[in-house]
């Protein structure tokens, strides 16, 4: 425990202004949620601004995290940092454990503190939200961050063994070829086996009703599963390849 | 034997960094690795640690390929490498919680006799910042110490501690591997010295025969490499 601690720890330092700009931008949309109520009235347009905002940076949020992972890694490199690491006796799949930890904990706090956010001044106004919803963006965040880590470290390593030097060109190019990868994916999934995955659904959301603000919410079917299995079967494929990279690593 | 370079070449694209490289290191020595700037000192060293693959020849440490020994291995890379925010304290966490020989007791006394301030990484002296990063390596109960270029670009009392704390520190089940170009500061401590000229060893010879035959490292090293 006490090596995936102290990693949890280290990221957390590395990543303490990141943490901060999150916590601003938490307070400032909760003050600015309450002032949409404010100018508009509590009407359906006031509810679908603030639920369409806060959507909006939670995924930008998750997006603007991977982007941040990616620059990391770089960054650590050009530094010659790998060397305190790699050096360390400790395994692989503890790197990448650490990290995609380490960004779920950050997803799952801010979006929690966005759904707290949004269903706080929807309350006041009367309106709920089915919370499949918002569940299923951030299952689809945490799928995509168990998928991207690992295939971060293994384009890092990759673009390692190419004379000159991971540099950010090879990691995208290195991303762009999991994304080729990901098509594949689906399409065999699609073709193949599709019709043998499980059905897996949240439960149906109480949509509350507001006659006040004559709000309705479509019932919500439920998650479909098919994309987070494909994240997650990809993200252990990734994570097994990375693991035996490192055992190898050229840096 | 502790280690073993068995013709080992590593090539980067069209560049050799080694050519046919043999040697073997043994348990108790305290060895020079010399050579000019892009002699293949560095490549030489990650070979040991594992941080590169050779392309042709094997590399093995206490009969495994460094990888998978890498626990015995304690390695200075000659980049400035710490996190900015870290101060000695920090550097103390993450190495008790990711090396297993670290010894923290070690590490203090090694820190109190580099005189390493208390403070962040970002606010110390080139000088400081080396002394912090050597103090972490030693504080190791590793068998194979390759250091590289710990004196290269600081002040000289700053090499003059880090001298000092390696004949401290010495220990007969290790062997330590210090790479450097500061040869008369350094000569002192080798029992041992490999000069490296091009990526070939160019040298392979006891202090005590050089010094036998009338010789210096220094003389030796400029007979050889000039």
């Amino acid at each position: 425990m006490k090596p995936f601690t102290t990693l949890l720890w280290l990221d957390s330092r590395k990543f303490t202004g990141i943490g901060l700009m999150l916590l601003v931008l938490g307070v400032a949309w909760f003050f600015v949620a309450r002032q949409i109520f404010v100018w508009n009235g509590a009407n359906p347009g006031s509810a679908l601004a603030v639920v369409a905002t806060t959507l909006l940076m939670a995924s930008g949020v998750s997006v603007a995290l991977l982007i941040v992972l990616a620059l990391d890694f770089a960054r650590e490199y050009r530094a010659g940092r790998w060397a305190l690491l790699l050096g360390s006796p400790q395994p692989a799949w503890l790197y990448l454990a650490a990290k995609a930890v380490f960004g779920g904990a950050v997803l799952t706090l801010f979006n929690g503190a966005m759904w707290f956010i949004q269903s706080f001044w929807l309350a006041q106004a009367g309106v709920g939200l089915p919370f499949s919803l918002w569940a299923s963006l951030w299952l689809y965040q945490l799928g995509g961050l168990a998928l991207v880590v690992p295939a971060l470290f293994l384009g890092f390593w990759v673009a390692a063994y190419i004379p000159g030097r991971a540099t950010l060109l090879a990691l995208v190019v290195g991303l762009l070829g999991m994304g080729q990868v990901l098509e594949w994916s689906l399409r065999l999934f699609g073709d193949q086996f599709y019709k043998l995955l499980p059905a897996w659904k949240l439960p149906a959301p109480n949509v509350a009703q507001s006659p006040g603000v004559r709000m309705q919410w479509e019932a919500f079917p439920g998650l479909p599963s098919e994309g987070f299995v494909i994240l997650l079967f990809l993200s252990l494929l990734f994570f097994v390849l990375a693991s035996r990279l490192w055992q190898e690593v050229e840096a | 034997m502790l280690a073993r370079l068995s013709n080992v070449t590593k090539r980067y694209g069209r560049t050799e960094g080694v050519h046919d490289l043999s040697l073997e290191l043994y348990p108790g020595q305290a060895v020079g690795l010399l050579g000019l700037n892009g002699s293949g000192k560095t490549t030489t060293l990650k070979l040991l640690a594992g941080m590169l693959f050779p392309t042709q020849g094997r590399v093995e440490v206490l009969g495994k390929s460094p990888r998978e020994n890498r626990g015995q291995i304690a390695y200075l890379s000659d980049a400035d490498n710490l996190y900015a925010w870290m101060t000695p304290g920090d550097a103390e966490r993450f190495m008790r919680g990711l090396y297993p020989d670290f010894n923290p007791r070690r590490y203090r006394e090694l820190l109190a006799f580099l005189e390493v301030p208390q403070q962040s990484y970002r606010a110390m002296s080139r000088g400081q910042r080396a002394r912090l990063r050597l103090a972490m390596v030693l504080a190791r109960d590793a068998r194979l110490f390759l250091l590289d270029e710990p004196l290269s670009g600081i002040d000289v009392i700053s090499r003059d501690r880090i001298l000092k704390s390696l004949v401290l520190e010495w220990r007969e089940e290790a062997c330590l591997v210090l790479s450097t170009h500061e040869v008369s500061e350094a000569e002192g401590i080798f029992e041992r010295v490999l000069l490296l000229r091009e990526g070939r060893l160019a040298m392979d010879a006891l202090a005590e025969d050089l010094r036998a035959k009338g010789q210096s490292v220094k003389d030796a090293f400029i007979e050889v490499l000039s």
